[in-house]
């Protein structure tokens, strides 16, 4: 008895205790589950409302606006075909002129006028080129998979509002509601930059693969080359351009007149269909009755040894059709003039030599495109050769187109008139480092060299199939190599514009 | 640290946090390392930490004076030194021309101090230890930009057990939530909108939308400011009143006075206006009082021209509505024209606004010209870089701020929302949640505009 009633406070004390702990452990896992249940929610509605509210992507409008003022010299605008279409890496390696893509995603020409409104502002360049695919009916999937949305990632909000008020008219309701909410989403990383010095940028810039410092340009890596040629389509339906199309098409033009600028409408090399078809040459005829000039490049895909294996995805030109794209364009600038005197200035020729090694990584470290192609970029774009040469005086086949390519990469050697002596040498972006007609080995960017009377080495290792005569490209840092090697008893490929693999 | 970032709501979540595990005797202690890690952590310049430090000193040392003597003027005396420091950093580089670091949170935390001095004068709050001396005039929600809160409600919270409270705390994270939307979502975004319609070249109903919104957009700037720091006080077991209470449904500027910034209008009319007499010496010294009162206001807020210029109108028309409200007192017929006196006090309130965010008096002068002729018909809002979905947002913004202002004028709407079905609340905070990440002004890329008290 005195035990129960000792025991008895006791269990008075510990009750309220207990329950309060009770309490406060039930307490605790509601908050915990709370917090769990609204951060679920909160991840959740991010996961699913950023891609189209919060842009997190690359603003290349706000790099571009950074740029040192009127120093580009040539602005390409349009939806992702001029992005991928136009290399100004190339372009420089063949104009020595500074270019910037301004092409996004599905542009429309409307925004394509207010993008160039805006480009005026800081730069003011000599040539504008303008891709037509927003006014052909493919473009039409831009408005479905929202991808329009794109369209307004690279200016900033003020100008993207304005640009909304071109928006077409019979675009849905909800896709310009979207698209409106859009323009609110104005991101500035650029803010963060310091633009006293290019270097840090180009180490610390935002970069997303293919944007910001390769100057617009996308890159697609290139496909094997079977030179499968591009399927065209002949008009068989006479269609008529909207009246909004022409006011865009005559507002650009405008824009670009009473600016002294030139501007050259096109349409990059891609697979059309005929609806596509009929509707472009509508858009030239046009064209061609109001005297703006263009390029088809459709047209003119054969000629200029288009083929669509130089295409990435049907849509989009891979390194390869951005080259000849870009290296066509520049010659018709360059024949008509339009291309003024430039402004040299140090941070465009960094972006632009930056923009140079990432193509001559893209053309020159393929190994089965075509060896004179090979020969004409290594030429022109950063890179290191290793040569190695057997002299023979039957076979070596090496005429006076060959001889000159050869020597256009650098080296110093008759060919044609020293064919039996053996010459071996080394050639660093463009300049002689060491030759000779005897075997020599030297170090090159903390890399040993060795180039024997049979083979080439780096490092003691051959870097590629031994035969009489080898070319290796590699990059100037070792990061790729692309050696090629010629057994004269096999290859018989040194005959001007004929590919030694299917040269008898 | 920022205000606007997450460091700032990880450690007051954190503070709040400690203070439910630490809620005896150590309280004031984790209430002061919270306090020391804010100063630090916020303080670009030692000036900031230096010289609350110093202020604390002299609170600590003069409120053994103030208790014990009985004369009025050796507490005034004492409260001169701290006015003289606000004074100085408020006014030296005015006079000077030169360019002076003003530590954060001056205007604010001086006020508390002559707070606490004047009532442990009046022997309403004991004489205080220093680490609650320290924690009052640094205490971290409040430091910026307020409100300014009382000696004696705080002390009572700081010396009591905390007495954890579920539904306290989670309606105190709730507040501090709606608090940062309200900045994030709204006030920024009518920041931005205001300030394109304000540009050079729009003028008549351009200029006119550009008043009224600044109006809403200082309004919701401010009070989601003291929301957030209420919220975070509220978890940390510090209750505090509201800051605004619907104040643009007042109709005149006396109840607006009630209702905008309130824990200043109550410390304006506490420690100065019933200090110089009130309404108790006569009509003309009620005025005067009135004057004097309104123009501390505007010297308070900064120092310039214009905000003498704001103050002083706020006075004039304060005792020209005493003047009129005389002839009409008693009278239940004026009850009827109070919607129109809402609309009138607002337009007076919202003109208030121009000066009080001008540079100079010619920026004054410029707006008050370009507010006519208002032509409705010509408006298009493209003229002011907005597209039409952009428009209606803005006035759906406006719409849901006028809502809910009367909705909480009548009711504590967090206490409504909290009685609702589990998954209507949770839905409703899904919708914020979506609202807050398609609009927000927050994270890398987005500049969110500083709070505009933390300036004063």
């Amino acid at each position: 008895m005195s035990l129960s009633e000792d025991r008895a406070p006791m269990h008075a004390e510990s009750a309220p205790k207990r329950l309060r702990i009770r309490k406060a452990v039930w307490t605790g896992l509601v908050i915990f589950c709370k917090g769990i249940l609204a951060l679920v929610i909160t991840v959740a509605l991010w996961v699913v409302l950023t891609p189209y509210f919060r842009l997190d992507r690359t603003y290349d409008g706000d790099y571009f606006r950074n740029l040192p003022e009127h120093t580009v010299d040539v602005i390409a605008l349009g939806s992702s075909h001029i992005q991928y279409a136009f290399n100004p890496a190339n372009f420089f390696a063949e104009t020595g002129y500074y270019s910037y893509v301004l092409g996004s995603s599905c542009q429309p020409f409307s925004e394509s006028y207010y993008m160039l409104k805006e480009a005026l502002k800081t730069q003011h360049p000599s040539v504008v080129l303008l891709d037509v695919f927003t006014l052909l009916p493919q473009s039409q999937v831009c408005y479905a998979d929202g991808t329009y949305y794109l369209a307004m990632d690279m200016m900033s909000e003020p100008v993207r509002t304005e640009a909304a008020g071109g928006l077409p008219k019979d675009m849905d309701f909800d896709t310009k509601l979207s698209y409106t909410l859009d323009l609110y989403m104005n991101h500035g990383n650029w803010k963060r930059m310091n633009f006293a010095d290019p270097q840090s940028i180009l180490n610390t810039a935002l970069a997303k693969e293919g944007y910001s410092w390769d100057m617009g340009y996308v890159r697609e890596q290139p496909t094997i080359l079977q030179y499968t040629p591009l399927t065209t389509f002949a008009v068989t339906e006479t269609v008529t351009l909207s009246e909004e199309e022409k006011l865009w098409i005559d507002r650009i033009a405008d824009l670009c007149r009473e600016n002294e600028i030139h501007l050259l409408y096109l349409k990059t090399p891609y697979l059309e269909n005929q609806e596509d078809a009929n509707k472009l040459d509508a858009i030239w005829k046009y064209l061609d009755e109001k005297g703006y000039p263009y390029i088809d490049f459709i047209a003119r895909a054969a000629e200029l040894e288009w083929f669509m294996d130089m295409d990435g995805d049907t849509w989009h030109n891979n390194t390869w059709g951005a080259e000849i794209v870009t290296r066509h364009l520049a010659e018709v600038l360059k024949n008509n003039g339009w291309l003024k005197e430039h402004k040299e200035e140090e941070m465009m020729e960094l972006l632009m030599k930056t923009g140079m090694q990432k193509s001559a990584r893209d053309l020159l470290s393929k190994s089965n495109i075509n060896i004179y192609r090979l020969m004409e970029e290594g030429a022109k774009y950063p890179c290191t050769i290793l040569f190695r040469y057997k002299g023979n005086e039957e076979k070596s086949s090496i005429g006076e187109y060959e001889n000159q390519a050869l020597n256009d990469l650098g080296l110093h050697h008759d060919f044609l008139n020293h064919k039996e002596e053996d010459y071996y040498a080394v050639v660093k972006d463009g300049e002689l480092l060491k030759d000779g007609n005897e075997p020599f080995e030297m170090t090159l960017s903390d890399h040993k060299i060795t180039l024997s009377e049979d083979d080439i080495k780096v490092e003691n290792a051959s870097v590629g199939t031994p035969g009489e005569l080898q070319i290796v490209f590699l990059d100037d840092e070792f990061s790729w190599i692309n050696p090629l090697g010629i057994d004269y008893s096999s290859r018989w490929f040194w005959k001007n514009g004929c590919d030694g693999w299917n040269c008898g | 640290m920022n205000i606007l970032s997450l460091q700032y709501v990880l450690f007051s979540l954190g503070s709040a946090f400690f203070s439910w595990i630490f809620h005896n005797k150590t309280r004031k202690y984790l209430v002061l390392l919270a306090n020391l890690i804010f100063l630090v952590l916020i303080s670009s310049s030692p000036i900031n930490g230096i010289y609350v430090l110093v202020l604390c000193i002299y609170i600590f040392l003069g409120q053994k004076i103030s208790a014990k003597k009985e004369d009025r003027k050796i507490l005034i005396l004492l409260c001169v030194l701290p006015v003289l420091g606000l004074a100085f950093f408020k006014y030296a580089g005015f006079f000077t021309g030169t360019s002076i670091l003003m530590p954060l949170g001056i205007s604010f935390y001086t006020f508390r101090a002559i707070s606490f001095l004047t009532e442990v004068h009046k022997k309403t709050v004991p004489v205080q230890d220093p680490v609650s001396l320290i924690d009052y005039i640094c205490f971290f929600p409040f430091f910026m930009a307020g409100p300014i809160q009382r000696p004696q409600p705080f002390f009572d919270a700081l010396n009591s057990p905390f007495v954890f409270d579920y539904r306290k705390q989670k309606n105190g994270f709730l507040q501090m939530c709606l608090g940062l939307f309200e900045k994030l979502v709204i006030a920024d975004f009518l920041k931005s909108v205001t300030d394109r319609f304000y540009a050079p070249g729009l003028s008549g109903i351009y200029t006119v939308i550009a008043v009224i919104l600044y109006a809403f957009y200082i309004y919701a700037d401010f009070d989601s400011y003291s929301n957030t720091a209420i919220g975070i006080a509220r978890m940390m077991g510090f209750d505090s009143a509201r800051n605004f209470h619907a104040p643009y449904c007042s109709s005149s500027l006396m109840e607006f006075w009630k209702r905008w910034h309130i824990s200043l209008s109550s410390w304006l009319r506490d420690y100065i206006y019933i200090p110089l007499g009130g309404s108790r010496r006569g009509k003309a010294r009620k005025y005067l009082n009135i004057l004097i009162v309104f123009l501390v206001s505007g010297m308070w807020h900064g120092n310039t021209m214009m905000f003498l210029l704001w103050g002083l109108g706020h006075g004039i028309l304060n005792i020209i509505e005493n003047i009129i409200a005389s002839f009409f007192r008693g009278q239940s017929w004026v009850r009827v024209l109070k919607p129109l006196l809402v609309i009138i006090n607002f337009a007076l309130a919202a003109l208030l606004w121009v000066p009080f965010q001008s540079a100079s008096m010619a920026d004054t002068v410029s707006v008050f010209s370009r507010l006519s002729p208002v032509n409705l018909a010509s408006f298009d809002p493209a003229a002011a870089g907005l597209v039409i979905n952009e428009w209606y947002l803005c006035l759906a913004i406006v719409l849901v701020l006028v809502i809910t202002d009367i909705l909480r004028y009548r009711w504590d709407m967090i206490e409504v929302l909290a009685g609702r079905f589990i998954l209507l609340r949770w839905g409703f905070y899904a919708v914020l949640i979506a609202i807050a990440i398609i609009f927000g002004v927050y994270g890398p890329g987005y500049h969110p505009e500083d709070f505009i008290y933390v300036t004063f």
